[in-house]
């Protein structure tokens, strides 16, 4: 179910309804739960009980860290559940890098439950419920929230908050990400008169903008970056269509987040912001603090620090920050070439951290911040390629065609191919630059900008395509 | 909350009004060969909803939609699909109101099925409301439509011209390609699909007529070549079932990757095939096309 299908539209609207009519917390909790299963299993019914295995052992081994009488048990409970996240993402989503030949080696259909198992697909947003379950375990030990800490706390309501957690359908299949200390104390009563209608109405008509209009009718134009298509194009093209794809997925996500953040609102639940105007960054550090923040705010919390951070010598910063971005590009799917877009990050992030205090970076005169703009904003769009072609020979390939592929002149561009992708990448443009002079807008021109999004919401949609993040 | 909804539907009646009395492009545009799916599909469910049926529907993938059939004439109609297969342009024909008096059937590409979501696309609802909600009416297309300059640059169909580079390197991958034979099962599945579709034109009165597009000669024998053809002809041994050569009137076929037809090329087919479609938009119908 895609957040753009009509039957998406009618399931929200039951569980909406459902949802308020009833004024009780442990009732509403139980709607929002029932709806967020069905919401899961109505892909693939039998990835649900992948699901369901990992909410039991994140919610038992959680609560035996809360109730544990020593902190010698609290540090095993959470030890063992952070290790069990960790094999289930491992297992699921990394089989078939290690074996690459998984179907040709297991009889199919399956009939064991081993055999399923080796054979079962990638559980989807497995991703995001295991780094839930790891933020829970690790906030828990920590005693990071005063939810937390009352011993008192039932082991059914524990399960019953720790599955809406895990499972909450807005941000299920591909975040934000919500720390355990975030979601938690958030849980309760929610009325109909405490909705923010307005608010909740202008995020969730740019997320469908950024979503249905720019991403999915850039997705058509940008399908050509393909093997093997994208040989047929001209150097031009080539570079064209990669700018292209880097609009293409920051409208992609950013309106996936935005829907999501939306949809959670009217639900009474706040979830944290995902982006913040990346490709207006002047640093590849910047950028990572404004692109999928709510990954780079947990790599850092549950990873980076707790491997040392900045604060076990220069050497050691910077292995963690290439061992950081490593996993992190690793985390994104199972092919090499997710692990190389993250070492590419690494690689940038290392080489400008020595200079981040030097003028060049630290200068406000507006040419030098636009030209640090420029040079970040060129180095995310070629890593985006290892994201596209998730083979990396054939990035590889792409960036050397780039510079001399004269498939009808090097620079040839057809003028109508340019139109299309320059016109919805400067919607994305735009987006960065109406947010730097937000407050200087009058408010019937806000008005009529949200107005105009929805008229093309609904009559330039491109076609219902799955969100890019979906995948992980 | 309020505003921005007024605004919407006022910018929505306005647009109506524009596409109503306001300038129309000379051809119309889409922005990928998915739209111009759409577009085939919508406009072939759309004019028959009107009662403008056309009598000579050719159904296919994008090999046949190179042909460029004067479609002006309201009497033929190619309903092929770029990357999408002879059984969802059948789909639409058995979705709409009337049946053709002929279907060209193209049985190169038997391997992929029937996309339900285009076929879906084409009965949606709003359509019936307001032209706005028609794919050729989206703000985009419109204005490439109107951008466009048809006298400066040539229609998609006819370009770009043949690049031996291209060539070569597509041929090569489609020679491997055709070592290959479709998996049985789809294969099988599908033709029970096309028994089923032809049935159902042939019992509303509609003849049908299957034919290969030529295809680059080092192909022509392939195992999968071969395999598709052996296997239309023991479906259908009734049926009449023209060949690459027929079609391309014997000359030397040439095409832009080793699977579509040059410009050229294209232009010879539809020639060749012409007087036999007219006799048919003019006269009965008969069972022989050449």
């Amino acid at each position: 179910m895609n957040y753009t299908d009509s039957i998406f539209l009618l399931f929200f609207c039951i569980t909406f309804g459902a949802y308020y009519l009833i004024n009780k917390s442990q009732l509403q909790l139980l709607i929002l739960v029932v709806a967020s299963l069905f919401f899961y299993a109505w892909q693939s019914p039998p990835l649900l009980a992948i699901f369901l295995c990992s909410w039991f052992i994140t919610g038992l081994s959680s609560y035996s860290v809360l109730t544990a009488n020593n902190p010698f048990r609290a540090k095993l409970f959470a030890t063992s559940g952070v290790a069990v996240n960790l094999m289930l993402l491992g297992f699921f989503k990394y089989k078939f890098l290690v074996i690459q030949n998984i179907p040709q080696l297991v009889p199919q259909p399956a009939h064991t439950l081993g055999e399923w198992l080796i054979l079962a697909p990638l559980p989807i947003g497995i991703s995001f419920y295991t780094f839930h379950g790891i933020s829970l375990l690790v906030d828990i030990y920590r005693g990071n929230t005063t939810t937390f800490t009352e011993k008192r706390r039932s082991l059914k309501k524990h399960l019953s908050e720790t599955l809406l957690y895990l499972v909450f359908f807005p941000q299920l299949i591909a975040g934000p990400i919500i720390k355990a200390k975030d979601f938690y104390p958030q849980v309760g009563v929610k009325r109909f008169q405490d909705i923010d209608f307005s608010g909740s109405f202008r995020i969730l008509v740019v997320g469908y903008f950024l979503k249905s209009v720019i991403a999915d009718n850039l997705s058509e134009q940008t399908f050509w970056i393909a093997y093997p298509y994208f040989q047929w194009n001209s150097s031009g093209e080539l570079l064209l269509l990669l700018y292209g794809y880097s609009a293409q997925i920051f409208a992609d996500f950013a309106g996936y987040s935005l829907i999501a953040i939306g949809l959670a609102k009217l639900l009474g639940y706040k979830l944290p912001d995902n982006f913040n105007y990346p490709y207006f960054s002047s640093s590849i550090s910047e950028f990572w603090r404004r692109w999928h923040i709510s990954l780079s705010s947990w790599l850092r919390d549950y990873l980076y620090i707790p491997l040392g951070g900045s604060k076990k010598g220069e050497t050691r910063t910077y292995v963690n920050l290439m061992v950081v971005m490593f996993l992190g590009g690793l985390w994104h799917g199972a092919a090499w070439s997710f692990a190389i877009w993250g070492l590419w990050h690494g690689i940038g992030l290392a080489f400008e951290r020595p200079w981040l205090d030097s003028n060049i970076y630290t200068s406000t005169n507006p040419v030098l911040k636009g030209i640090r703009i420029f040079v970040v904003f060129n180095f995310v769009t070629i890593g985006w390629l290892f994201f596209k072609l998730q083979d990396y020979s054939q990035a590889w390939a792409y960036i050397g065609l780039m510079f001399h592929n004269d498939a009808g002149g090097i620079l040839a561009v057809s003028k109508m191919k340019a139109f299309k992708i320059l016109s919805y990448s400067f919607f994305v443009f735009s987006y960065h630059v109406l947010h730097v002079y937000k407050e200087e807008i009058p408010g019937l021109l806000k008005d009529f900008a949200y107005g105009a999004m929805l008229f093309l919401i609904v009559t330039n949609p491109g076609p219902a395509v799955p969100f890019i993040y979906f995948q992980f | 909350m309020r505003n921005p909804l007024i605004i919407a539907v006022i910018l929505c009646l306005i647009y109506g009004m524009f596409i109503k009395f306001g300038p129309k492009p000379v051809h119309v545009q889409m922005q990928s060969q998915w739209q111009d799916n759409r577009y085939a599909i919508e406009k072939y469910m759309r004019d028959s909803r009107s009662g403008n049926q056309y009598k000579v529907v050719f159904v296919g993938s994008s090999l046949t939609n190179r042909l460029d059939f004067n479609e002006n004439s309201g009497c033929v109609y190619n309903l092929s699909l770029g990357g999408d297969s002879s059984l969802t342009g059948l789909g639409a024909i058995a979705n709409s109101a009337e049946i053709p008096r002929l279907v060209f059937i193209e049985i190169n590409v038997p391997e992929r099925s029937v996309n339900q979501d285009l076929i879906n696309n084409g009965k949606r609802v709003e359509m019936r409301i307001s032209a706005i909600f028609y794919v050729e009416n989206m703000p985009m297309n419109l204005a490439l439509g109107l951008l466009h300059r048809p006298s400066k640059e040539k229609s998609a169909k006819t370009e770009p011209e043949i690049n031996e580079s291209i060539l070569q390197n597509a041929l090569a991958l489609q020679l491997r390609n055709y070592q290959i034979p479709i998996s049985s099962d789809i294969l099988n599945n599908n033709l029970v699909e096309f028994t089923h579709m032809v049935r159902g034109i042939e019992e509303k009165g509609g003849k049908v007529i299957l034919y290969e597009m030529p295809i680059h000669p080092d192909l022509e024998n392939t195992p999968r070549a071969v395999q598709i053809r052996n296997a239309f002809k023991k479906t259908f041994p009734n049926h009449k079932l023209l060949d690459f050569h027929e079609l391309a009137g014997g000359g030397a076929i040439r095409t832009m990757d080793g699977m579509h037809l040059s410009s050229s090329e294209a232009i010879n087919v539809v020639e060749n095939m012409t007087p036999y479609i007219n006799s048919i938009c003019t006269k009965d119908l008969s069972l022989n096309p050449r």
